[in-house]
C-alpha cells in the first residue's frame, strides 16, 4: 500500500525545502479534481515503503476564503492522506502552530515537523519537542530540512503514527476552548447530518468551520450568531491557548540575546536613504549577469559548440552515410538550425533564474516589495505586485501563478493582465540576434531600452485598466517580512533546474516540431511537389499577412512566419527565421542586415516585445483568472498595443534619423 | 491613537480592530493581531510607506490605510 502524506505549512516555513529533501526533486504534477490549482506530488521510498508527498501551498489558517485555504480544505474533505506532515518554522512558534491547531482537529493523524532547528540554536532558544508533543496532541520532531538533520526520526515518527493513530490526540485544543464556544460547538455539532460529511474528519473541526460567518447561512436560526463575532471569538482563544502552550515548551538562553543578524542588515538595506539606491544595485546587478559580458561570453561558447561544431559533425556524417538533400536539409537546417538558434541562449537563461531564486529564498523579495510599495501604488498596484512582476523576467507562466499570493481578487486580475508586458526570458534570444545584428556597439542598450519600455507599457495598461477592473477600491500591502536566510544551494540548484529543464525540454518538443513543420512548409507547394522557398505553402500563408508589418519596414513573408510560430513560444521567431534562412548559407546576422533597417529591426523587437503572449501564458492566465472574457481581451489589447507602439516608434525614429 | 502614530523601536498593545473592513481585520487576526497583542514598531518604508511592525517574534508589514485603522495605546513589554 503506498502512503500519502499531505504536505502542510506557513508560507517561508521552509516546506518547499523539505519538500526536496524528502523526494529529492522527483515530483509530478497531480490535477486533482474538485481542487481548483494543480499541486505537485513528490514520490519517494522510506524502508521500502513507497510514500506519496502531496504539496499544499503555503497557508495561514484553514477558516478564510482564499484560493489556497479552500484548496487545502477541499484537499483535507475529498482525499484520504494517511498523515498530514506540517511543517513549522521553531523560529515563528506561535504564529506557525495558530495552523498547526486547526490541522490536529481535523481528525486526520498530524506529525509537526519543528523546522530551523540550527536557527533556534543560534539565537539561544530551546523547545521542548516532548512537551508539545503532548499539548498539542500531536508528535513533534525537530529538524532542519536545509541541513538534512533529523529527517529519519521525522520519517519514523509518520510511520509510527500510521500504525497507531491514537499517539494523536484530535480534541487536545478543543477541549480548552473557553466554555461559551464550547457549548456552542457542541450544539452545532449535533445538528450536523453524519451523512454529509467524510468518515475521517472530525465533527468538531466541521462544527469550527460551520461557526464561520461564510457558513452560518446554513446553521438553524437559533444557533447563528452575529456576523463575524463568533469566528473572532475562535480566533482569539487559539491564540490564547497556543501563548499558554509556547510559554511553557520554549525556553531562552539567557546568555544569547544578542541583535540577530538579519535585523543589522535591515538597518542598511531598508535605510530611509539607502534602500532605494540599494534596490537599482540589485536590479542592475541581475540585468548584468545575465547580459552582460559573462552571458554573452557562455552563449557564443554555445553557439560555437551548436553551430559549428555539431552542425559540421553532423553535416559530414550524412555526407559520408549518402544522405539525400531533403534529409540532410531536413536534419541540418531543420534541426540543428531551428532548435539550435533557441538553445544557444540556456546560459544566460539559468544566470537569470539563479538570480531570481536568490531573491526570493534570501528573503530580499520581500524588502523590495516594501520598499517599492508605494511607487507602485501611484499606478494602482502595490508593492504585493511586484513579486509577480519581477518573476515575468522569468518566465510569464509562474509569473501569473504568484499571482495567488495577492487575496484581493481585482488586485490579483489587474496583476495578471500586465505581467506579459514584462519581458520574459524565452524573447530575450529573439532580442540577442538582432541587436547584436544591428547594433553592435550599442547592444546592451537597446536591450535595456526594450526592457524599460516592457515597464513602461506594463504600468500605463495598469493606470489604463484599474479604473475598469478594480473600480473605487485601492490595492492593499500586507505582507510577512521573513528574516534573512543563508541560501541554500541544492534548493536553489533545484528550483532552477525546474525552470532550465522546462526550457530544454520545450526546445526539443515545440521548438522542434515548430522547426520542422517550418522547413517542411517552406520546402514544398499546395501540390506537395519540393520546390523554392518562395512558392511554398509558407510563403503564401506569409504573404498574405506581411503587408500588415509594411508601414513598419518589416512586412516580409518570412518574418510574418516567424511572427505566427511566436504564439508557440516566443523563442521559435528566432528558431523560424533560422529555418527560413538557413538555405541561403549566409549567417541570419547577415541576411537581417541586408533585407531591413536598423529602425524596422528595432520596430520589429518592440513588436515582439509587447504582442501576444504565446500559448502557455494565455493558458496560465485563462485557468488562474478564471475568465475567458478577460483573457481574449488581454490578447487583443496587446496584439492592437504592440502594432500602434511598433509603428509609432518606427515612425518617429525615422523621423529623428 | 493608532499604529500611525507610534515611532521606531516604540512598543504599543491592541485596542481595537474594529474600524478594518472585516475581511482585513479577520486575516490580521489569523496572523496573530489580538486584541491585547503587544506589537513594536520597526520602521517606515523609505518612501512613507507601507509600516513594518513586529508581534508574536515574526515581522509583519502593510499598508499605512490598515494601520491607521488599528488603534493601540503605547507601552507595554518587548512582544
Amino acid at each position: 500500500m503506498k502512503l500519502e502524506i499531505g504536505l502542510f505549512g506557513n508560507p517561508n516555513c521552509g516546506k518547499t525545502t523539505l519538500f526536496n529533501a524528502l523526494t529529492g526533486g522527483n515530483r509530478s504534477v497531480g490535477n486533482w479534481t474538485g481542487t481548483t490549482v494543480t499541486l505537485d506530488i513528490g514520490h519517494f521510498h522510506y524502508k521500502k515503503q513507497a510514500i506519496d508527498l502531496v504539496d499544499i501551498p503555503g497557508i495561514y489558517s484553514l477558516f478564510t476564503h482564499t484560493p489556497e485555504q479552500l484548496t487545502g480544505c477541499e484537499y483535507l474533505l475529498n482525499y484520504h492522506p494517511d498523515v498530514l506532515l506540517n511543517v513549522v518554522d521553531s523560529t515563528n512558534l506561535e504564529r506557525n502552530l495558530y495552523l498547526t491547531t486547526q490541522l490536529v482537529e481535523s481528525g486526520i493523524p498530524v506529525v509537526v515537523a519543528l523546522n530551523m532547528h540550527d536557527a533556534m540554536q543560534e539565537r539561544g532558544l530551546f523547545v521542548d519537542a516532548k512537551k508539545l508533543s503532548e499539548l498539542l496532541g500531536a508528535p513533534c520532531v525537530k529538524i532542519s530540512a536545509a541541513k538534512g538533520y533529523g529527517i529519519d526520526k521525522l520519517l519514523d515518527t509518520i510511520m509510527a503514527v500510521v500504525k497507531n493513530p491514537s499517539l494523536c490526540d484530535s480534541d487536545r485544543i478543543v477541549n480548552q476552548f473557553s466554555p461559551e464556544i464550547r457549548t456552542k460547538l457542541e450544539q452545532i455539532v449535533a445538528q450536523i447530518d453524519d451523512d454529509a460529511v467524510p468518515e475521517h474528519i472530525d465533527r468538531h473541526w466541521v462544527g469550527l468551520q460551520m461557526m464561520k460567518e461564510h457558513w452560518q447561512g446554513d446553521l438553524p436560526e437559533e444557533l447563528r450568531g452575529q456576523g463575524d463575532a463568533w469566528e473572532s471569538a475562535i480566533s482569539e482563544e487559539r491564540y490564547r491557548i497556543i501563548g499558554q502552550i509556547v510559554s511553557q515548551v520554549i525556553t531562552v538562553s539567557p546568555l544569547i540575546r544578542r541583535r540577530q543578524l538579519s535585523e543589522r542588515i535591515d538597518d542598511i538595506v531598508c535605510n530611509r536613504y539607502l534602500a532605494l539606491p540599494i534596490f537599482c544595485v540589485v536590479m542592475f546587478l541581475i540585468f548584468f549577469l545575465a547580459f552582460g559580458p559573462l552571458g554573452n561570453a557562455l552563449n557564443d561558447l554555445f553557439e560555437h559548440l551548436f553551430t559549428d561544431l555539431i552542425a559540421g559533425w553532423v553535416s559530414d556524417g550524412l555526407a559520408a552515410i549518402g544522405a539525400s538533400a531533403f534529409v540532410s536539409g531536413l536534419i541540418v537546417d531543420g534541426i540543428i538550425g531551428g532548435v539550435g538558434a533557441v538553445i544557444v541562449f540556456l546560459p544566460q537563461l539559468a544566470i537569470l533564474f539563479i538570480c531570481l531564486s536568490l531573491l526570493e529564498f534570501s528573503g530580499y523579495m520581500a524588502r523590495a516589495a516594501f520598499i517599492t510599495d508605494k511607487l507602485l501604488a501611484k499606478f494602482g498596484l502595490s508593492g504585493m505586485s511586484f513579486i509577480p512582476m519581477i518573476l515575468g523576467f522569468g518566465c510569464s507562466v509562474p509569473a501569473i501563478m504568484a499571482c495567488r499570493a495577492l487575496d484581493n481578487k481585482k488586485e490579483r486580475l489587474l496583476t495578471m493582465m500586465i505581467i506579459p508586458f514584462f519581458s520574459c526570458s524565452a524573447r530575450m534570444p529573439v532580442y540577442a540576434v538582432f541587436a547584436a545584428a544591428f547594433f553592435t556597439d550599442k547592444q546592451y542598450l537597446v536591450i535595456f531600452a526594450l526592457y524599460l519600455l516592457g515597464i513602461a507599457v506594463a504600468l500605463l495598461t495598469s493606470v489604463l485598466l484599474r479604473r475598469k477592473i478594480m473600480g473605487k477600491e485601492r490595492a492593499v500591502f500586507l505582507m510577512e517580512m521573513p528574516p534573512y536566510r543563508k541560501p541554500v544551494w541544492h534548493c536553489i540548484w533545484s528550483s532552477v533546474w525546474v525552470r532550465v529543464w522546462d526550457f530544454i525540454s520545450r526546445a526539443g518538443t515545440i521548438i522542434l516540431l515548430a522547426s520542422l513543420v517550418v522547413w517542411l512548409l517552406s520546402n514544398v507547394n499546395f501540390s506537395f511537389q519540393m520546390v523554392g522557398a518562395d512558392q511554398s505553402i509558407l510563403s503564401s500563408i506569409g504573404k498574405f499577412i506581411a503587408p500588415v508589418f509594411s508601414p513598419m519596414g518589416f512586412g516580409y513573408w518570412q518574418i510574418a512566419v516567424a511572427l505566427i510560430t511566436g504564439f508557440m513560444a516566443k523563442e521559435a521567431v528566432i528558431s523560424t527565421l533560422g529555418v527560413l534562412y538557413a538555405s541561403t548559407a549566409l549567417p541570419l546576422s547577415a541576411v537581417l542586415t541586408s533585407l531591413i533597417s536598423p529602425a524596422s529591426a528595432f520596430a520589429l523587437m518592440v513588436f515582439v516585445l509587447l504582442y501576444t503572449p504565446c500559448v502557455a501564458t494565455l493558458t496560465a492566465m485563462r485557468r488562474e483568472s478564471r475568465s475567458a472574457k478577460y483573457t481574449l481581451f488581454m490578447m487583443l489589447y496587446q496584439l492592437g498595443a504592440a502594432w500602434i507602439i511598433s509603428f509609432l516608434i518606427y515612425q518617429l525614429v525615422n523621423l529623428l534619423i | 491613537m493608532n499604529i500611525n502614530d507610534l515611532k521606531p523601536t516604540e512598543t504599543a498593545r491592541i485596542i481595537s480592530l474594529d474600524g478594518l473592513d472585516a475581511k482585513t481585520a479577520k486575516k490580521l487576526r489569523d496572523l496573530g493581531m489580538t486584541i491585547g497583542q503587544h506589537i513594536k514598531f520597526i520602521q517606515r518604508a523609505p518612501l512613507g510607506d507601507p509600516v513594518w511592525i513586529e508581534l508574536r517574534g515574526y515581522q509583519l508589514a502593510f499598508s499605512s490605510r490598515i494601520a491607521a485603522n488599528i488603534a493601540v495605546e503605547r507601552g507595554g513589554g518587548a512582544s
